[in-house]
């Protein structure tokens, strides 16, 4: 008996030295970032960036300005700043803040949903994520800074998104490790359960259309409502759909076409939460009602109306669907692929560049709610940042590197 | 019955691709872009309409409704129909109210979306501010009510899993004034009873609706409004379940109704106060609760001499719910004697005729009913079985075998909305109920005649001088 305590503390004390040394090996590498590829230090801890035109989303758009980076965050932003010390001076074109993607699936490996059953909220994508993950460099390529990855709605419940910068050291990368819960108001869980089939196998269940959809959400919450627990599920599952109903968790649903948007709302109001509606390719058609209800919107269908008239589900694109939002003053981003090409398009259809360019940096940091940290160029944010050889919206621009908490990731490095 | 009638549906399904292809015909791109003006967003183009519709032709659309809604702009008309619930005078040759005789030389008052009142154009003094239609040479009716439908929104119409789904509802996934619901306008129709499938015993809940435009809440006249029963056919079961036959699906049925039927009394009885104890809230069988009050029916697919009996003793005699045979087809007529003593209302369709072997000899179904006496009775398309507009096609063939016209034109107004427990909003041109109103070149059941315009809740939704026929 003794001796197996002897044992463990010994193993302990020995497990404590390993990763005391692989830190330091590790904060050897990286120290040496520029030896092993992209990543360049500064030579200095502060970095002042000049830049010809600033869109900072905080007063600046286009004028000259000057940021001053130290420690990876963003100490002064103006449009002629003077700091002491040994500097880094970097020279650019335009400078805007690194892109946040509301909704994608980056990184996330081994299946992009747990589909053994309906009721999945304790899947978490943060577990399953693949930090090494070619996705990650090629969206630093792209200037997109952070990201949610969200879980496919491929189940009802289907688990819980988190938000991660692209690039940096694992543990810094992390933004918010479990957040959103997603909620499928759509057809996707139902399209690989089966109502004849085998009856042994795990897919012969509901829901194999929407009507199952709405009632798997409507019956889980209700028994968690009065006081129950989901059956069959994780006793997780019951804690994670009560913090939902009690407000401490924000819902997302995944919904697309106009009355599923629409349900999504009902359920939150029989219910009492709110969920912020993901996709939203219908929402124009009921835009009034959607802006009375205090919707919000993550809006996807962007990405896919340059090719098609028609989005998933079926449903019916318009270009100008952005444009429409802002006239109603409703709240919402544009996510997803080619986010600075959607910019681009929402420009063209209907925002100001100023607004486009919001609607990929500080729209989507105010819906997830990490504008103290990311979305525009100000005092105490993260230096997340992304030099363009132009105007960000002009297609002819390129981007000469992407810093993320004050790391540049160049693609460029002729301009550096 | 979804699956039944396949000649029939074929024929449909052909019918409706030509017109898709005939230039000006249903759903074409020119039709649809005039009603854009009146309804739609900017921007809310015609692509979801016509599907095969380029980005850029949709373009040269837009520019040429510039101009066009420019025009309309400066007519006087638009500006009255903006207005959220107009008072409009409707003058008519003929009035069908569809209680009591018609009226010649008649005139509507509507205002608030109800009809304030109907009569005699010499009767009735039109007060100041009301909007005037003058349709001279053609009648007014009330908007035709559907007794089965399935195109009130998306196709999600069964949920196999299990067989009886109590659970479910079906106004999650309504599309108001969707393309299926604006050709129905044209038809002339105006509510519709939007029901899940047959697929399974009991399909879930169907919701009473207009098909005119508008939000939601503005259209839907009931939800829950009312239950779908199939009590055979489409339902059985091939795969070891219980249920593979007639016994076993009334066997099913009847354990579920009669736990719903447990719980509704246990709620009853605490309401009323004879127990103590809240009984514990089931949301899976709460939508009984009006069910078994007799406030909504349950309509039942059922046809066949034998299961209409079952439908009879289970549903009516033992489960005393009000009840509605949703097809009544084939020799089902043959129990019109018993159906009667019930009360029951018979709505017909799609299949209306029955090849009776015993004296080689088509029978129609409605008028087999109607000849024994049968009053609560009318028709249904089943849609898209029958397409939505062509209801009253249902009724002018129940009429080539035999139906009174008269009472064609109840069974598509008022004894479908009877029988869905409606009357008091729809059905009738009535004072006081819902200015759902429909301007024919002349009856209905005829079918040279047409639709040339639609009310819904007092605002004119279909108008062919502006949308030209749809339909």
């Amino acid at each position: 008996m003794r001796k197996t305590v002897f044992h463990s503390i010994t193993a302990f004390i020995l497990t404590g030295l390993g990763i005391l040394c692989s830190g330091i090996l590790c904060s050897g590498i990286l120290c040496s970032g520029i030896a092993i590829g992209q990543e360049k230090e500064p030579a200095s801890d502060g970095v002042l960036i000049r830049a010809k035109h600033l869109y900072s989303n905080n007063g600046a758009y286009g004028e000259k300005g000057e940021v001053y980076i130290s420690a990876g965050k963003i100490k002064i932003v103006g449009p002629s700043i003077d700091v002491p010390g040994p500097l880094t001076i970097l020279e650019v074109d335009s400078l805007m803040p690194g892109i946040v993607d509301a909704y994608s699936s980056l990184g996330l490996s081994g299946g992009t949903s747990e589909v053994s059953r309906e009721i999945t909220p304790e899947f978490d994508t943060y577990s399953a994520i693949d930090w090494s993950s070619r996705d990650f460099a090629e969206a630093v390529d792209g200037g997109v800074t952070t990201v949610q990855v969200v879980p496919a709605a491929e189940s009802v419940f289907s688990g819980l998104a988190c938000i991660v910068k692209t690039a940096g050291n694992s543990g810094d990368r992390t933004v918010a490790a479990s957040g959103n819960a997603v909620l499928a108001v759509c057809s996707d869980p139902t399209s690989r359960n089966r109502a004849r089939s085998r009856p042994d196998g795990i897919y012969m269940r509901q829901p194999t259309n929407r009507m199952g959809v709405i009632w798997i959400i409507r019956s889980s919450l209700n028994r968690i409502r009065s006081g129950g627990t989901v059956a069959g599920a994780d006793p997780m599952s019951t804690e994670l759909l009560k913090e939902i109903l009690n407000g401490k968790r924000q819902s997302l649903a995944i919904s697309r076409t106009d009355f599923d948007i629409r349900s999504a709302l009902d359920l939150g109001d029989e219910f009492g939460f709110k969920p912020i509606i993901y996709g939203g390719d219908e929402v124009y058609r009921i835009i009034e009602e959607f802006k009375k209800r205090d919707g919000k919107v993550v809006y996807t269908a962007l990405a896919r109306s340059a090719t098609t008239s028609r989005g998933t589900e079926g449903t019916a694109l318009r270009w100008n669907v952005p444009g429409k939002l802002i006239e109603a003053n409703v709240p919402f981003c544009l996510a997803g692929e080619s986010l600075l090409d959607q910019a681009r398009f929402a420009h063209r259809f209907g925002l100001t560049a100023q607004e486009a360019l919001a609607a990929i940096t500080a729209r989507p940091a105010d819906i997830l709610g990490i504008s103290n940290r990311v979305g525009s160029i100000e005092a105490e944010k993260d230096a997340d940042l992304v030099a363009f050889s132009g105007d960000p919206l002009q297609p002819t621009s390129r981007i000469n590197w992407t810093m993320i908490s004050g790391k540049i990731y160049g693609n460029d490095k002729s301009k550096q | 019955m979804i699956t039944a009638p396949v000649a029939q549906a074929a024929t449909m399904i052909l019918k409706r691709a030509a017109k898709w292809f005939v230039p000006g015909g249903r759903g074409s791109c020119r039709t649809q872009a005039k009603r854009f003006i009146s309804f739609a967003l900017p921007f809310e183009s015609q692509a979801d309409r016509c599907p095969s519709a380029a980005r850029l032709s949709n373009a040269w659309v837009h520019c040429s409704l510039v101009a066009f809604s420019l025009l309309l702009l400066t007519s006087p008309q638009l500006a009255v129909a903006e207005d959220a619930k107009p008072k409009l005078a409707i003058h008519v040759g003929k009035v069908l109210t569809c209680v009591g005789e018609p009226i010649i030389g008649g005139t509507i008052l509507v205002s608030e979306g109800k009809i304030e009142a109907v009569g005699k154009t010499k009767d009735i003094k039109v007060p100041e501010g009301y909007q005037e239609f003058h349709h001279p040479d053609a009648f007014a009716m009330p908007g035709l009510v559907e007794a089965h439908a399935h195109v009130g929104g998306s196709g999600d119409l069964n949920e196999m899993v299990y067989q009886t789904n109590p659970e479910l509802r079906n106004w999650d996934q309504i599309i108001p004034h969707n393309d299926q619901l604006k050709n129905a306008i044209a038809g002339g129709i105006t509510t519709i009873c939007f029901i899940p499938g047959s697929g399974t015993n009991m399909g879930g809940w169907g919701t009473l609706m207009k098909t005119g435009p508008g939000k939601l809440s503005d259209i839907i006249i009931k939800a829950p409004g009312v239950l779908k029963i199939a009590q055979a056919g489409n339902p059985e079961r091939q795969d070891g379940e219980l249920g593979s036959g007639r016994g076993g699906m009334n066997y099913v049925i009847r354990q579920q109704l009669i736990e719903a039927q447990l719980y509704v009394r246990q709620w009853d009885d605490f309401k009323a106060g004879r127990t103590k104890a809240e009984p514990p809230m089931n949301l899976r069988l709460e939508y009984f609760k009006p069910l078994f009050h007799r406030e909504i029916p349950v309509v039942v697919h059922t046809q066949i001499y034998q299961v209409v009996q079952s439908t009879l003793r289970i549903l009516h005699d033992e489960m005393n719910l009000k009840v509605v045979i949703d097809h009544g087809t084939f020799d089902s007529y043959k129990l019109t004697e018993e159906i009667l003593k019930r009360d029951i209302p018979i709505m017909v369709g799609p299949r209306g005729f029955y090849f009776d072997r015993d004296h080689g000899q088509m029978r129609g179904i409605v008028a087999e009913y109607a000849n024994r006496n049968a009053k609560a009775l009318g028709v249904n398309t089943d849609s898209p079985v029958v397409p939505q507009e062509e209801l009253f096609f249902q009724a002018a063939m129940a009429v080539r075998y035999g139906w009174n016209e008269e009472a064609a034109v109840r069974g598509v107004t008022i004894e479908p909305a009877k029988a869905l427990m409606i009357d008091h909003r729809v059905g009738s041109l009535e004072k006081g109920k819902d200015a759902d109103i429909v301007i024919t070149t002349g009856s209905i059941i005829d079918p040279r005649n047409h639709v040339k315009q639609v009310f819904i809740d007092g605002k004119s939704v279909y108008d062919t001088q502006i949308d030209r026929r749809r339909f």
